[in-house]
């Protein structure tokens, strides 16, 4: 009997599949004050890989922030970062799903497919 | 009799993914489908080509089953909102005549491909005693050119001379490469005047809205540059709204000089038209960038017509000139505007007359505009969820296109931008 897939495993293989879009240049679901789960950094499109590693390092303070308006309503944040946007859709208070997408991407269209992982990792979550 | 069935597949393998399609599908029929629409994201090119997305779906479907579609931006259909996979809608009923038709060259020789296209249809029913008359059909879209140089840009800043001969050369990039506008406008007239007792719902197949690649499928192959269609003649009533939030800003202008078989304005009362539309919209010089299409989503350009009002998104800027998707003419325009509220809460008065048959209804199907997707991304959901309400559980399909085709019969067909379109069919009591 085939085992079942940790939590991690199953948030692992949304991700991964995600990433399979031309338009989603790196992906992690994030967790405040804990290693977030990602796939492997080479599989990542970016060609500024310092970027990913700057995320990284400040989602701690991102969390803060985060944490402060989502008791207000805050679900979904957006920033330019020169050639590529970044994405955070709030899973949970100290949960997130964080992508990376061309700043000149057909954004809606890649945002659907980000609100379909979204609800996927939702429900592995419950 | 009637049965119907929606089936879908998220798998990246396009062999694959038409299987569980079909598997989905014949999973929940008794009857061999009469007809088969079937959609697909442009994911399946590079993960192994349409024809075997197809030969998959055929490999548990009977090879005899009519299907017709294309790629699409992305689709709604009871499972949720997606911009990457295929589905597919089933009917059967002992109670329906059915006729498919194909015409190729579609910007070429539109009429050509549109008249041929109907007459198959046309022939194929003329047995038929059923009363009430459908037609769904996908006809390729516009193609972006790459230019020397310079790309497949949204904003192409060159001089007066040479926008003027890139008009000239996408107007022979059209007609001979058969890359450029899609001419669906002419495709769609002439298949109204054939079948001109028949109600037409329809919308041009594309990619992921970058308009590089455009499929139709008919039964087990792939084509580009075609129309595909399925003609329905039943006893099944239909209840139809179309909706777009639009709403009119007062801002008129009247084009002096079109061009691109009606798809570019080249002058605006005078002036050249890239500057005199920045100027009635009060737009920044700098607004024209590769980011324009995420503004003019809000800001189509639409014109009134036998008392019918025809909506345009502007797609390039070449020079001084505005490209469109779709014919605007010389046609007087009237700059509207849209906000994401009213793009999602236009669709709740065609959907109030639908849910008053839903206990009858056996199937719908919905063309919108991948506009819309484009400017509501994931807020796309509560569309979905207004739908999904409506329909109470009646299997449901729709599809984004870039544009679409709307006729019932007495009226005009209209080539529109930015709408929600919704036909519901339903059994008489």
């Amino acid at each position: 009997m085939a085992e079942e897939k940790s939590m991690d495993e199953k948030m692992l293989e949304i991700l991964e599949d995600l990433l399979k879009e031309d338009d989603i240049l790196a992906t992690m679901v994030a967790r405040q004050g804990f290693e977030g789960t990602s796939p492997s950094p080479d599989k990542f499109k970016l060609s500024n890989p310092a970027i990913w590693t700057l995320l990284q390092e400040t989602m701690g303070e991102f969390f803060q922030l985060i944490t402060k308006f989502s008791e207000i309503g805050l679900d979904k944040v957006y920033f330019e970062l020169g050639e590529y946007e970044v994405v955070f859709y709030i899973l949970r208070g100290d949960v997130a799903l964080v992508a990376v997408v061309p700043a000149l991407c057909n954004r809606g269209l890649v945002e659907v497919e980000v609100e379909n992982a979204r609800r996927a990792l939702l429900k592995v979550l419950e | 009799m009637f049965e119907t069935a929606v089936g879908m597949s998220r798998q990246w393998d396009a062999y694959s993914a038409g299987r569980e399609v079909g598997e989905e599908v014949w999973g929940k029929m008794h009857n061999a489908p009469k007809f088969v629409l079937f959609f697909s994201s442009i994911h399946y090119k590079k993960n192994g080509g349409f024809n075997k997305l197809l030969e998959g779906f055929y490999s548990v479907v009977p090879k005899e089953v009519k299907l017709v579609g294309g790629t699409v931006a992305g689709f709604i259909n009871n499972n949720g909102v997606f911009t990457r996979g295929a589905t597919a809608l089933a009917v059967y009923s002992d109670e329906m005549d059915v006729a498919t038709g194909i015409g190729h060259n579609t910007k070429r020789a539109p009429e050509m491909a549109g008249r041929r296209c109907a007459e198959t249809i046309k022939s194929g029913l003329e047995k038929s005693g059923y009363k009430n008359k459908y037609v769904f059909e996908f006809t390729c879209s516009g193609l972006v050119p790459s230019l020397p140089f310079i790309g497949s840009k949204r904003v192409m800043k060159m001089p007066k001379l040479l926008s003027r001969l890139t008009i000239l050369g996408l107007s022979f990039a059209t007609r001979t490469m058969q890359i450029g506008v899609g001419r669906e406008d002419d495709v769609v007239r002439k298949m109204s005047e054939v079948l001109d007792e028949f109600t037409v719902l329809g919308g041009s197949t594309l990619d992921n809205n970058k308009w590089e690649f455009s499929y139709q499928f008919f039964n087990n192959k792939a084509y580009t540059n075609s129309v595909v269609a399925v003609g329905i003649q039943s006893d099944l009533e239909s209840v139809f709204s179309s909706s777009s939030g639009l709403k009119p800003t007062g801002v008129k202008m009247k084009p002096t000089k079109v061009g691109l078989y009606g798809c570019a304005i080249e002058s605006i009362e005078g002036k050249p038209a890239a500057e005199a539309v920045r100027e009635k919209l009060g737009w920044p010089k700098d607004f024209y960038d590769e980011n324009l299409h995420r503004r003019t989503l809000y800001y189509p350009l639409c014109y009134e017509q036998e008392g019918e009002v025809s909506s345009r998104v502007m797609a390039l800027i070449v020079g001084d000139d505005i490209v469109f998707t779709n014919v605007v003419g010389d046609n007087e325009l009237e700059v509207n505007h849209a906000s994401g509220k009213s793009l999602i809460e236009c669709v709740d008065a065609g959907l109030e007359e639908t849910a008053e048959f839903k206990d009858r209804s056996v199937f719908a199907f919905i063309v919108s505009c991948c506009a819309r997707l484009e400017a509501l991304g994931a807020q796309t959901y509560k569309v979905h969820e207004r739908v999904e309400k409506s329909l109470d559980g009646v299997p449901f399909l729709g599809i984004y296109a870039s544009g679409e085709d709307v006729r019932v019969p007495g009226k005009r067909h209209n080539r529109l931008n930015e709408t929600f379109n919704l036909v519901s069919f339903y059994k008489r009591p």
